[in-house]
């Protein structure tokens, strides 16, 4: 097919608004949570005593007076995305506020923080406040939104997926070394001494490789689309459950990669509404 | 509207996809590559020299906002420590994974 008719076709393509407005909503949940997460972190990062990493020496600081009203904003625009409200202000006020962040300095990157800025943007270029909002009741609600940025969206997933795994085929995540390292061994639920063997956290290694490659790939399938999907809750629980690190991080990391599984059960739209 | 919409598909695209490309040829972890949970690195020792000659290890949870493997900030934090604490005349850094520690000295 020519080009000039290849593209317009994908530009009219239509999704459906509704599995888009859930991950608006989820996505709106991290957003509260990581206004809690950046707060507590913020809070030190500007103490003085404290060294500051900048990438751009020009990127004028926040401080530690401003911070307060920095996080109300952030904890008000939140809100608005979550519930609907002027989705489009709010996504591009959470989005600009994030971006600020991840610039102001090296300690304050996290994956599940950069992320958590992805798909805020690709929301809000989305129309995620078409269904299942405040903006949805006082204008016309639609069933379907443009396509385009919920094709990147569930690209990114893949992406997530895919690099995660072909990042992790090095000698030392494949012997078992990194996980004897990041599994936690107090609280909870902490992983069995008795299973700590090479053999078996090598083992343990490879699955998760193949486990995100097969989300990475299964999810696009309708054969195999459920299977990754069981996959990913497995693999998160897992995640959140046994390794060493912050609950708050690891539960906005799978909240925001589940807000986007439903996106890949959508009837699909080929024509404008 | 319809070229702005392919323009802005085709950029994310290209970053989404080239971006964890490049960064898989770096060493693990690196930030915007996907790299979760790939390798765990152990912290550089900082030890200051003070200008009387005997030598203190700093405790870096003083000093280091957030501990992450990506993160290289070795030369900035000696900087900072001869900035922040007084009477420094060198901060020794102590690679751990290499023999020879390297010495900063402050301005």
């Amino acid at each position: 097919m020519p080009l000039t008719k290849l593209l317009p076709r994908f530009l009219n393509l239509r999704a459906d608004a509704r599995t888009l407005a859930i991950a608006r909503i989820a996505l709106g949940v991290c957003s509260l949570a990581l206004a809690w997460e950046n707060w507590r972190i913020l809070q030190r990062l500007l103490n003085p005593m404290i060294v500051q990493l900048p990438y751009f020496e020009w990127l004028p600081r926040l401080t530690v007076s401003a911070l307060p009203m920095f996080i109300g904003l952030w904890v008000i625009a939140s809100a608005a995305f979550l519930v609907g409200w002027e989705s489009r202000v709010a996504g591009a006020i959470i989005t600009c506020f994030s971006a600020y962040l991840l610039l102001l300095d090296q300690q304050l990157y996290s994956n599940h923080f950069y992320l958590f800025f992805l798909i805020v943007l690709l929301l809000t270029v989305a129309e995620s406040g078409a269904a299942l909002s405040l903006d949805s009741f006082r204008r016309d609600a639609r069933n379907t939104v443009a396509g385009w940025p919920v094709l990147l969206l569930m690209i990114q997933v893949s992406v997530v997926y895919g690099f995660s795994a072909l990042a992790k085929l090095t000698p030392q995540y494949l012997s078992g070394e990194v996980l004897s390292q990041t599994l936690k061994r107090q609280g909870w639920f902490v992983f069995p001494e008795a299973w700590r063997t090479s053999a078996c956290l090598s083992a343990l290694a490879i699955s998760a490789i193949v486990l995100e490659l097969f989300i990475a790939f299964g999810l696009w399938n309708k054969r195999t689309r459920w299977f990754a999907v069981v996959g990913g809750l497995a693999l998160h629980a897992f995640i959140l459950a046994t390794l060493d690190s912050s609950r708050l991080s690891l539960g906005v990391f799978a909240l925001e990669m589940f807000a986007l599984y439903p996106l890949f059960f959508q009837p699909r739209h080929s024509s404008a509404d | 509207m319809n070229v702005l919409a392919l323009a802005f598909f085709v950029a994310f695209l290209t970053i989404q996809v080239a971006v964890p490309i490049v960064k898989l040829g770096s060493a693990r972890p690196a930030r915007f590559g996907w790299h979760m949970w790939t390798a765990r690195k152990r912290n550089p020792q900082f030890v200051l020299v003070m200008k009387d000659g005997t030598k203190r290890l700093v405790s870096l949870s003083t000093y280091l906002g957030l501990s992450r493997g990506e993160l290289d900030f070795r030369e900035a934090m000696a900087e900072h420590l001869c900035r922040v604490v007084p009477e420094v005349a060198a901060v020794q850094i102590d690679q751990r994974d290499s023999d020879s520690p390297k010495v900063y000295s402050c301005p």
